[in-house]
């Protein structure tokens, strides 16, 4: 199990904030200067984030003067980083690869992760459910998925 | 004008157009409650079929989509936490958790009364008040517009959740990133670092669907050892007269909102549907309880979004301007069967219009047919294992994102959106003012940079137009009654408590 003290995540958020507001502040510096009566590229960001980084200042401040040791917890933190890895691989490869390879893959490796049955059944509703999004997108519903190297 | 209808009614039956209208209904339910394709995307995708089509025919198909698609994301919305349209948003706060507890079937068909009746309110509003409604709309000049969007942004109090500091600092992040991409006066691209991805900016939908869907998707996985309830089973799909009672009221206000912010151009019903939730918790006698899966939650912002669909039509055809983004397409459509829309429409073919009137308000009979027999079938979604239903909802994330732009970016800034929604919900910030500040950050921010031009600079103008007291008015009661009520709330902690037990 992951833990963290909410004020912790606070504080994050506050140098958060302060860093928008220096980077919005760099950035916008080079935006065009506005012409007679126009706004400006750089105006309405600037407010929002001078806004912003005082909220986070201020929500960083109340939250470590309370002594609360609130924390988050994830349980089960490495499968779910190891999910959040397995569904970036698998949104970044589905243009490449298709959806039809792929996506059995992804859902077996999911639910094996998860312990969902024994591997030939896992098997089995992958395919199952590759083949049900399958035909209502692309048959049923015309709706281009990725093709990747197989080219359907 | 009744003749006129009562003959459209009967065009609609004659001419099979009927036939088109439920076939319309009929997909864009099925198009909306699957992510990532929204009403306006079926409606696109139809255009080409309904060339050289009767355009009585053509009209009740698109009409049918748009209706069914807005109701069908609530479909999603309830069952997987999953919005199938932005319009859906305001519908995961308080149905998803109904269906939790176990209650799915009583949450969709609260979903499709109030979709069909706030739809149906919109449509007699269409058909008997449109051209007057036009022409408030078109009194809506930047400032006006400004203010609107302010008067959504003074919804995030009411869907702050926990902490009102971290719920502003949530929409306040919405609204900075809504900066990202060309700015709408000077054409400036801002904050792209050189990616050429982030030009028109993070897209509205990937977010969405990251921040609903993918996040409860990652909440899949870490309790996926945890032994679940099993899902009482799905045996009565409806509410009680009284229940019904409890909700009408919203139902109706929220029918009205709907309307109202659908037939002012360039609102859409994502907007129509968090402004009508807001009114309702402020308004409701259990307002502190919305978000925990009250019925009211879950009518209000579908009535105002079905209602929005019919809305956005009224200054469609009375002036050939789109109401929202699906209408934007219905225009298009309109034009290629040779339809002229504007006021001479009403004169030269009164048929082709009060046919499609006589649609708008037969499809949301559809709606509840459709939707009551269907619920049975959608709930059964439930039943599935919970480990099944984790990776449907992760492989629907990312083909729906897909889908919208066939972009693998679109795909990123979904998982990311995902995972940050997953550890910042744990930490009591909240998701639904990000969504609010991304949505009506351009509004405000387009409009105010017009408003600067045509005032030169004077910011007094917000100050001397009859409608924008009428938004200043509502902003402050807004804020006003939102700090009077917290007071008695906290005033009152023991008591509160009490009643909430009792209920």
């Amino acid at each position: 199990m992951f833990s963290l003290k909410i004020r912790w995540l606070d504080l994050l958020i506050g140098i958060l904030g302060a860093a928008l507001l220096l980077i919005v502040f760099i950035v916008s510096a080079s935006f065009p200067a506005p012409h007679q009566a126009q706004l400006g590229a750089s105006v309405f960001p600037r407010i929002i984030v001078i806004l912003l980084a005082v909220i986070a200042l201020y929500i960083a401040f109340t939250s470590f003067r309370k002594t609360s040791t609130d924390s988050i917890e994830i349980h089960n933190a490495s499968k779910v980083a190891l999910s959040f890895i397995l569904l970036f691989a698998y949104g970044l490869l589905l243009k490449k690869i298709g959806f039809v390879i792929l996506t059995p893959i992804f859902i077996t490796l999911l639910l094996v992760l998860m312990k969902f049955s024994r591997i030939l059944l896992n098997v089995i509703a992958a395919l199952v459910t590759t083949g049900a999004i399958y035909v209502v997108f692309r048959l049923f519903l015309s709706v281009p998925l990725p093709e990747g190297i197989l080219g359907f | 004008m009744i003749s006129y209808l009562i003959n459209g009614f009967g065009n609609l039956v004659l001419s099979g157009s009927i036939l088109a209208l439920f076939i319309g209904v009929f997909l864009g339910i099925i198009i909306g409650a699957l992510p990532g394709l929204t009403a306006t995307m079926g409606i696109a995708l139809l255009i080409p079929f309904t060339y050289g089509m009767d355009p009585a025919f053509a009209l009740s198909l698109m009409v049918g989509i748009f209706a069914g698609g807005i109701y069908g994301g609530s479909i999603s919305a309830i069952l997987l936490r999953t919005p199938g349209t932005p319009a859906a948003g305001a519908t995961v706060l308080d149905g998803y958790p109904l269906a939790q507890k176990g209650q799915a079937g009583k949450a969709l068909a609260v979903s499709t009364i109030a979709s069909a009746l706030g739809g149906l309110i919109g449509a007699l509003i269409l058909t008997f008040l449109a051209p007057q409604i036009a022409k408030i709309a078109v009194l809506f000049g930047p400032p006006e517009y400004v203010l609107l969007g302010v008067y959504g942004l003074s919804m995030i109090s009411y869907v702050a959740g926990k902490s009102m500091s971290k719920g502003i600092f949530m929409g306040l992040l919405g609204i900075l990133i809504s900066t990202i991409g060309i700015d709408p006066i000077s054409g400036f691209p801002r904050f792209t670092f050189g990616q050429l991805n982030l030009l028109s900016g993070l897209s509205l939908l990937p977010v969405l669907i990251g921040l609903f869907a993918a996040a409860q998707a990652f909440e899949g996985v870490e309790k996926y050892n945890e032994i679940q309830s099993p899902q009482a089973k799905i045996t009565k799909i409806g509410i009680s007269g009284k229940e019904f009672l409890r909700i009408l009221p919203h139902i109706v206000k929220s029918a009205f909102i709907g309307t109202f912010v659908g037939a002012v151009p360039g609102t859409g019903t994502d907007i129509a549907a968090f402004l009508s939730y807001g009114e309702a918790k402020r308004s409701a006698k259990n307002g502190n309880e919305f978000g925990t899966g009250v019925i009211e939650g879950v009518a209000a912002p579908e009535s105002g979004n079905n209602a929005c669909v019919n809305g956005a039509m009224i200054p469609m055809f009375t002036l050939g301007i789109p109401g929202e983004a699906a209408t934007a397409v219905m225009l298009g459509g309109l034009m290629l069967l040779g339809l002229q829309p504007g006021p001479l429409l009403f004169r030269d073919n009164p048929q082709v219009i009060y046919t499609v009137f006589a649609s708008t308000i037969t499809s949301n009979l559809l709606i509840l047919v459709l939707g009551l027999f269907g619920a049975r079938f959608f709930a059964k979604v439930l039943q599935l294992p919970a480990k099944l239903i984790t990776t449907l909802i992760f492989v629907l994330a990312i083909i729906g994102s897909y889908a919208m732009r066939n972009n693998t970016f679109d795909v990123s800034v979904t998982i990311i959106a995902g995972f940050i929604g997953f550890i910042l919900t744990k930490a009591d910030y909240p998701v639904p003012p990000l969504l609010l500040g991304l949505i009506l950050g351009p509004l405000v921010e387009a409009n105010l940079g017009r408003t600067v031009i045509i005032s030169e600079g004077n910011y007094s103008i917000f100050f001397t137009r009859p409608l924008c007291w009428l938004f200043w008015a509502l902003i402050l009661y807004t804020i006003i009654s939102n700090i009077s009520k917290s007071r008695k709330a906290s005033k009152q902690p023991s008591q509160e408590a009490h009643n909430g037990g009792k209920a």
